[in-house]
């Protein structure tokens, strides 16, 4: 489990930059694989490629080209391979709208990513605590 | 002979009783015999015309048709003497009238039957209609300009939320990469950089704070504007005290004595009104930051003879002599470095309260802390 990948669909470069430097000092060392539009994001995932990934977290942005945040996030719940899988929305938006909309789409977590860096860390480390709750659940008693 | 001379003269009377009072009716009137001619005309309907009265009377009351309808007229008049009834002549028509010049004006008439010893008669009151068709047409014109307006309107409205939208997505992404990649630097760097180049990053980090900050507030204002209200019944207490909570949590350090009177219950729309208080308690816990015993009080009070809720503090204050420039978007009373602050908080407020057919106003002293005051439709305490 500790080796699975994490999907990172976000079209910006520097908010990819700036991710994998909040991951790495928040000590999660997973593959990351990017998709830089929701196009991509799909096809990595179910397209007819030669590894199909199966990550164990996907982080969305929403304001995506070609293929919208929402419609990924449609896609991944209607199939059975990613019907489970846990998806966190990470976008710029303040609007209700939108997060209302996220969670009527089946995400599991909604984070407005904030402009100042050390909160932006901040709502990674959660992340990746959350990470570990997922990947190393309680034994049985 | 005595007799028929007394039942004369009752007739005659009677006559110019009838006489007098459709020579005082407001209206243009003319009576005509069976066959259409003129037997009476009284002063205003020689006005209207034009005539002088003997040039009508004895004529046909075609003579004051535009000839195109005359013919027609006369077959209608035949038809209304075969089964006469009060009535609006050719309604839904756009009836016409002749002047002696020849000039034609638009007329509204009613017709009703007159039985008399002498035969049969007509009775008809003419209208000048010109100014109320002008009217009405000034009316339709207006209401085809507001319909445009209102369709221009909604196109800009949706343009504004289209606007909103790209704003709060892509403004804020290139001052995440400002902080973001300065604080990275800052950190990578900090054995090389003075303290002077290490200010100087923090500065560019304070900026796109500052910004992203702006940004939000002036989204809160554009949605406050675009916001669809739903009145219901809101209990302020509870949502002042979440609020003070949250701000002790957030600055734990502060010790800011703070009252909030218990069910104060008021018409609001529940997240307009949560926007509004938790502006006007941020403002009271800002602005008392540098007095010793901070004190914030928010209770019912009459004022102006209604009911209002009072929210107090005993911070910096303000010179009343700005008070009107105070719910004015970008308009500041206080220096950045004293109270930062991007100014559009109590201009949202002013719309909110607004949008809730209320009214907020502020009354205070320079450092002897402010009192805004929020009226709604009704204040009511359970207790």
């Amino acid at each position: 489990m500790r080796n699975q990948s994490i999907l990172l669909v976000e079209d910006n470069p520097d908010d990819v930059a700036l991710m994998l430097h909040a991951l790495k000092s928040n000590n999660m060392s997973n593959d990351i694989v990017i998709a830089e539009d929701g196009q991509q994001a799909l096809t990595k995932l179910f397209g007819n490629v030669e590894n199909p990934i199966n990550p164990a977290l996907i982080l969305l942005d929403l304001n995506l080209p070609i293929i919208r945040g929402l419609e990924v996030l449609k896609k991944v719940r209607d199939n059975e391979k990613t019907r489970l899988t846990p998806v966190v929305v990470m976008t710029s938006s303040l609007e209700l709208s939108d997060r209302y909309s996220s969670y009527r789409c089946g995400a599991n977590s909604y984070i407005r990513k904030p402009v100042d860096f050390d909160e932006f860390v901040k709502v990674i480390h959660e992340l990746s605590r959350y990470w570990l709750q997922i990947n190393c659940p309680a034994l049985d008693a | 002979m005595v007799q028929r001379s007394q039942a004369e003269a009752e007739l005659q009377a009677s006559e110019a009783k009838f006489r007098a009072m459709i020579e005082a009716a407001p209206d243009a009137i003319i009576i005509t015999d069976d066959a259409g001619t003129i037997v009476l005309i009284n002063d205003q309907a020689i006005k209207l015309f034009e005539y002088a009265k003997h040039e009508l009377l004895g004529e046909k009351v075609e003579t004051l048709l535009p000839a195109t309808l005359r013919n027609k007229h006369q077959k209608h008049r035949q038809l209304y003497a075969e089964a006469p009834k009060a009535r609006l002549m050719g309604v839904g028509l756009d009836l016409k009238a002749l002047r002696k010049d020849k000039s034609e004006f638009p007329v509204e008439i009613s017709l009703s039957p007159i039985q008399t010893d002498s035969g049969k008669l007509t009775f008809c009151a003419i209208r000048d209609v010109t100014e109320r068709r002008e009217l009405t047409r000034k009316i339709e014109k207006l209401n085809q300009g507001l319909a445009s307006r209102n369709n221009d309107l909604q196109l800009v409205n949706k343009e504004l939320e289209a606007f909103s939208y790209s704003v709060s997505h892509d403004l804020r992404a290139p001052l995440r990469a400002i902080d973001g990649f300065s604080n990275i630097l800052l950190s990578s760097l900090s054995e090389k950089l003075d303290e002077q180049e290490a200010n100087y990053f923090n500065r560019i980090r304070a900026a796109a704070n500052k910004m992203s900050t702006l940004i939000d507030d002036l989204l809160m204002l554009a949605r406050v504007t675009q916001a669809d209200v739903s009145l219901t019944e809101v209990n302020l207490s509870e949502v002042a005290e979440k609020v003070v909570q949250n701000l002790r949590e957030a600055e734990p350090e502060r010790n800011v004595q703070v009252y909030v009177q218990k069910n104060l219950w008021v018409d609001a729309d529940p997240v307009l009104l949560q926007v509004t208080i938790e502006n006007l308690i941020s403002n009271a816990w800002k602005f008392t930051a540098k007095v010793g015993e901070a004190h914030i009080n928010i209770e019912r009070e009459t004022r102006d003879g209604g009911e209002v809720v009072a929210i107090r503090d005993n911070g910096a204050g303000f010179d009343m002599g700005y008070a009107d420039k105070l719910f004015t978007p970008f308009q500041r009373l206080h220096s950045a470095s004293d109270f930062p602050g991007t100014g559009i908080g109590l201009a949202t407020i002013a719309r909110i309260m607004a949008k809730l057919n209320g009214r907020v106003w502020a009354e205070a002293e320079p450092g002897k802390g402010a009192s805004f005051y929020l009226k709604f439709n009704s204040v009511r305490n359970t207790l």
